[in-house]
């Protein structure tokens, strides 16, 4: 997402980025990460997720889903647990302490509200590309 | 669809009603996902 700000932003699009983690959770992982350019808001209580009909899967579903993806070749370890120790070790806090279960969402509204796309992840793997974000953008 | 529920800003940490994030003329969007 990083590498795509530049991207929005000749758009001329205003993008907010809603985590499910509170204000000490993001500020720990732009500690690890570095900056973010995107404005960004923490949903700690999951209040919008259900309003915007976030999925929840449970957790063993949600295992299921990396342990088939991982089977099948589509995903490694490595793309799912960082190498880099600093970043490995807030990855491990993260799943510890944040709702990794909920799934994300990507939406365009007009200056009024209305909804002029959307998509709700169902799973990990069903995660709106950002190339998808920026297709709808320039319809 | 109703947008007044609060997200706290990382900026000076407060709690603001996202449908108030709305940029003037411009299109709104909103990245709901995990960071990293």
């Amino acid at each position: 997402m990083r590498e795509s700000f530049e991207k929005f932003e000749r758009l001329d699009v205003k993008v907010v980025v809603v985590s499910p983690a509170n204000r000490e959770q993001i500020q720990e992982f732009m500690n690890v990460h570095g900056p973010f350019p995107f404005e960004i808001y923490g949903d700690p209580e999951l209040e919008l997720y259900e309003v915007m009909g976030n999925q929840h899967m449970t957790t063993v579903k949600s295992m299921l889903s990396v342990g088939a993806d991982l089977l099948k070749g589509e995903v490694k370890i490595s793309d799912i647990v960082p190498k880099d120790k600093k970043e490995r070790k807030h990855f491990l806090s993260a799943v510890k302490t944040q709702d990794v279960n909920i799934q994300g969402s990507s939406w365009l509204f007009d200056r009024y509200g209305e909804v002029l796309w959307k998509h709700v992840d169902d799973t990990p793997e069903d995660h709106a590309k950002v190339d998808e974000v920026l297709k709808q953008l320039r319809k | 669809m109703k947008l007044d529920q609060e997200v706290v800003s990382m900026k000076d940490s407060k709690y603001v009603r996202l449908d108030e994030l709305f940029g003037e003329d411009k299109t709104f969007v909103v990245l709901v996902r995990h960071l990293g």
